[in-house]
């Protein structure tokens, strides 16, 4: 009897390791792309003056729509931002006040920089035709060069000639479609953003009224006049 | 950072009124009364649920965890995975940890925000509701229910509390402006049973 299980496990034993784990990235849907976002996140940052971190919810419509509410330990809102193509609304409730203009009206030393580099850092598909490894230079939608930073496929990492860099990590597969589910940003002042996905649920539909930020009550003053906090 | 400390006093105000067998309050006796009970208390524990309402997202997040005080200054708040953080607040010194691999922030209150001057301010007799403030008590069955509106203009539309006849807080319930609302539900709670400085830290 125990011949006949150990011969038993001997020939099992090939069976079980040709049953290597599919990687999870393989099942992601050729040529699918993210339409919308929405998850939880954990928004970290750190200067060179703070370090501060904020759970909260985050909502991107492709192409150029994101919205992010950041909580309190308590639930209650902090802050919320709104960034439609460059149109950026930044709103702080308890202070009652808001900030809106162009992204680049961001004052250097608001602590929000990062926000400038967003559309760039949502913009993580691989180039036509670039290899499964390796590095790519690619032309981008403001006109600068930016490398690329390709393995097994996927964008994992980006910089600009200014020194901004983001990384990409923990790659996943939602509705066929890849997301990395971490993103490590690094501007040109040296500020390091980090931003986790949790739970996220990809290409479900967003209503229009999501990317609306009411003001109602908040005093609305020109974006370039943002100070850090 | 105001939020955080108002959500602290909310929680240890009204966590521990032990409430009298009146259906009904002024609003000035509500809020004398809310001051009054949490003068005998040196500490408590609760377990806590949080779900959060977003007007922009579909399902409400939920989480669970404890929250500890101890007077005159200790505070800490710790939730549970996924969505796991701890705040710890002693007195003036505001540490918080967020995710399982977060980093550790500090962030140090100016003096006028300190937890001991809060607490110090419920010493003093309420003579008169703020104005512009609104409170209005309800009591159904073995549950009391305060409803406090401050001031208008503020982010914080409405603030519930809901007590058990026995002064243990049920639920507290923040309703903001924009229609967001965050229900804090409590379990477990058990009050001065010593804790002491081994119960406040952020590890």
């Amino acid at each position: 009897m125990l011949r006949l299980l150990l011969l038993l496990f001997i020939m099992l034993l090939p069976a079980c390791a040709g049953r290597t784990p599919v990687p999870v990235l393989e099942s992601a849907v050729p040529g699918a792309v993210v339409e919308t976002i929405s998850a939880t996140v954990v928004l970290s940052l750190r200067t060179a003056e703070k370090n501060m971190s904020a759970r909260g919810v985050m909502l991107y419509r492709r192409p150029d729509q994101m919205r992010l509410v950041l909580l309190s330990p308590f639930g209650t809102t902090v802050m919320e931002a709104l960034l439609h193509g460059e149109q950026l609304t930044l709103a702080y409730p308890s202070n009652g006040v808001a900030y809106r203009g162009v992204v680049k009206e961001l004052p250097a030393a608001s602590g929000q920089q990062g926000f400038a580099m967003l559309h760039w850092v949502l913009a993580s598909d691989p180039p036509e035709g670039a290899p499964l490894d390796g590095l790519v230079e690619r032309r981008t939608e403001r006109g600068d060069l930016e490398q690329i930073t390709l393995k097994n496929g996927l964008v994992v990492e980006k910089e600009l000639p200014g020194g901004e860099q983001v990384r990409y990590r923990n790659h996943t597969v939602l509705s066929g479609v890849l997301l990395p589910l971490e993103l490590q940003m690094i501007n040109r002042d040296g500020d390091r953003i980090r931003l986790q996905l949790e739970e996220p649920e990809v290409n479900q539909p967003i209503d229009d009224q999501s990317f609306t930020l009411l003001l109602q009550g908040l005093r609305l003053l020109p974006l370039s006049e943002l100070k850090a906090r | 950072m105001k939020y955080v400390i108002r959500g602290i006093l909310a929680v240890l105000i009204w966590g521990h009124a032990a409430l009298a067998d009146a259906a009904s309050l002024t609003p000035l006796e509500g809020l004398d009364f809310l001051r009054r009970s949490f003068q005998g208390l040196t500490d408590f524990s609760a377990e806590l649920t949080q779900e959060k309402h977003l007007t922009i997202l579909k399902k409400k997040l939920v989480m669970q965890g404890v929250i500890r005080f101890k007077k005159p200054d200790r505070f800490l708040m710790e939730l549970d995975p996924p969505y796991s953080s701890k705040v710890l607040l002693k007195d003036t010194v505001l540490e918080q940890r967020l995710g399982a691999k977060g980093e550790r922030q500090r962030i140090v209150l100016p003096p006028e925000q300190a937890l001991s001057r809060w607490l110090g301010t419920l010493d003093k007799p309420i003579t008169t509701v703020p104005e512009g403030m609104e409170v209005r008590a309800d009591q159904t069955g073995r549950q009391t229910s305060v409803t406090i509106r401050p001031a208008k203009g503020g982010h914080l539309k409405e603030l519930t509390v809901v007590l058990l006849d026995d002064g243990t807080l049920r639920r507290l319930v923040l309703e903001e402006q924009g229609g967001d609302r965050t229900v804090m539900t409590f379990r477990k709670t058990r009050k001065n049973i010593g804790l002491t400085e081994a119960d406040f830290r952020l590890e």
